[in-house]
């Protein structure tokens, strides 16, 4: 699992090719999908009914709808496809609040941006998140769900300027979907005014995983100081020998 | 706020280069992103093998300037493939952390041996490195030519192929440098001259074997 998540995910870039998109709206099942998520989730919920009332809406026959879905994605669950479409759409608004991330001072307070943003995009379905949660984390569906949520560590380490190079490639992703995790969890609960305790539990974790990078960080600089001292002994023993 | 983002305080730069061509195949993603992860990862290695030869051997002064040469140009080579690898959205190799250690020891120990043990590093390193890179070249010669242009429809190489291979034939041609450096200053006086340079080459597959996976 582990390893298929991390050898599948590919979000090559370049500047000279075209990007591929998150979501191709030219597909049929994409459309229906963005008319259930935006018109019939948020009373509805992440469930069959949203999408066969989109179909309706769209003029299409409810009744082809398994047809049209089993052909074509892995789920086979058109709950989860809902869901999946709900974390692709808003990883893929977060495109368009780059421009204003980019005004932010430094790195940290860009993830903390872009974070509260995508969290807040929650808020028209949340009453149905928890739902949406218990699809995402059932076995089958997990391997998906894990992947959509390392590329949205991936999209936001990347439009925040990320430059990493080693191992801390790794620990600032596993730690910022950790951060998204534990923050959609507790918005479950939040009654607070525009979600400002979810806001502020989320700035606590990211304080946190600050602190953690600082610390490895000290630890790659102490350990190289000790090999160098390491060194000098040694040659000092051997020019002395 | 951490070390780790205070280094990378400057603003994210915005791309205005606009694409030419089409998007690649997932299979041509697939080798350009094996490509800058193996090539970064070695290139850490090569840094790392030179940091600690430098520590070994760098009292004495006939060796400091031309270990500082090579030194300095493993450097460039290493920043050049981080720019690339954070630029196209590469993942690092997981395995730095070992690759780091590794190389560091590795240019220690030879260079613990004496100025032969370490230019037979450098040319037991180099050998293999030269040969990879000219693998790459070759596959990206034959395997990018297919792709459309955006405008005219046409297939033809995209200057993002164009430069790595540009990029690439650079950094062989000094590689191959430091082996003829590595020869001139001795490497082939090491004893154990077999065992060191057949190890080290053999460690060197098995690393870039492993580097272009995970
Ligand atoms: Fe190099
Ligand atoms: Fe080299």
């Amino acid at each position: 699992m582990f390893k298929r998540s991390i050898q599948q995910i590919r979000n090559f870039h370049s500047v000279y090719h075209a990007d591929v998109p998150i979501l191709d709206s030219s597909k049929l099942e994409v459309k229906l999908l963005s008319k259930a998520y935006t018109d019939h989730v948020p009373k509805l919920g992440f469930n069959e009914k949203s999408v066969y009332e989109a179909a309706k809406d769209l003029k299409l026959n409810p009744n082809n709808l398994n047809g049209l879905f089993q052909f074509t994605t892995p789920s086979k669950n058109l709950s989860m496809e809902l869901v999946l479409y709900h974390l692709r759409a808003n990883r893929a608004k977060l495109v368009g609040y780059r421009t204003e991330a980019n005004n932010l001072a430094n790195e940290s307070d860009r993830i903390r941006f872009l974070l509260k943003k995508r969290l807040l995009d929650n808020s028209p379905v949340v009453s149905h998140l928890g739902k949406a949660l218990g699809l995402m984390v059932m076995p089958s569906n997990l391997g998906c769900s894990l992947d959509e949520l390392h590329k949205l560590s991936d999209d936001i380490s990347f439009y925040s300027g990320d430059r990493s190079n080693d191992f801390a490639w790794y620990s600032k992703r596993f730690s910022l979907s950790g951060v998204f995790v534990q923050s959609e969890l507790f918005m479950l609960n939040d009654k607070s005014d525009g979600f400002e305790h979810t806001i502020e539990f989320m700035n606590d974790r990211v304080d946190e995983v600050d602190k953690l990078a600082y610390a490895y960080n000290s630890f790659e600089e102490w350990a190289i100081f000790n090999a160098h001292s390491t060194v000098n002994l040694i040659k000092s023993q051997i020019a002395r020998g | 706020m951490s070390l780790i983002l205070k280094r990378l305080q400057s603003t994210v730069a915005e791309t205005v280069i606009k694409p030419t061509h089409k998007a690649l195949s997932p299979a041509q993603q697939a080798y350009l992103e094996r490509v800058i992860r193996v090539d970064q990862a070695g290139e850490l290695g090569a840094n790392l093998i030179y940091a600690g030869q430098y520590m070994a051997l760098s009292h004495k002064p006939e060796l400091k300037p031309i270990l500082k040469h090579m030194w300095d140009q493993e450097i460039h080579h290493h920043n050049t493939f981080n720019n690339l690898q954070v630029e196209h959205r590469v993942r690092p190799s997981i395995l730095t952390p070992i690759w780091k250690v590794g190389a560091f020891g590795m240019g220690l120990a030879t260079g613990l041996l004496g100025k032969e043990g370490a230019m037979a590093c450098t040319e037991a390193v180099e050998t293999v490195i030269g040969g990879h890179y000219n693998q790459q070249l070759r596959v990206l010669s034959n395997n990018y030519g297919d792709v459309e242009e955006i405008e005219t429809g046409k297939p033809s190489v995209s200057k993002q192929v164009t430069d790595l291979q540009a990029q690439i034939s650079e950094f062989r041609d000094e590689e191959l440098e430091h082996l003829n450096t590595a020869v001139q200053n001795d490497s082939h006086e090491a004893r154990p001259y077999w065992l060191i340079t057949e190890t080290i080459k053999l460690t060197c597959k098995a690393a870039v074997w492993t580097a272009e996976r995970v």
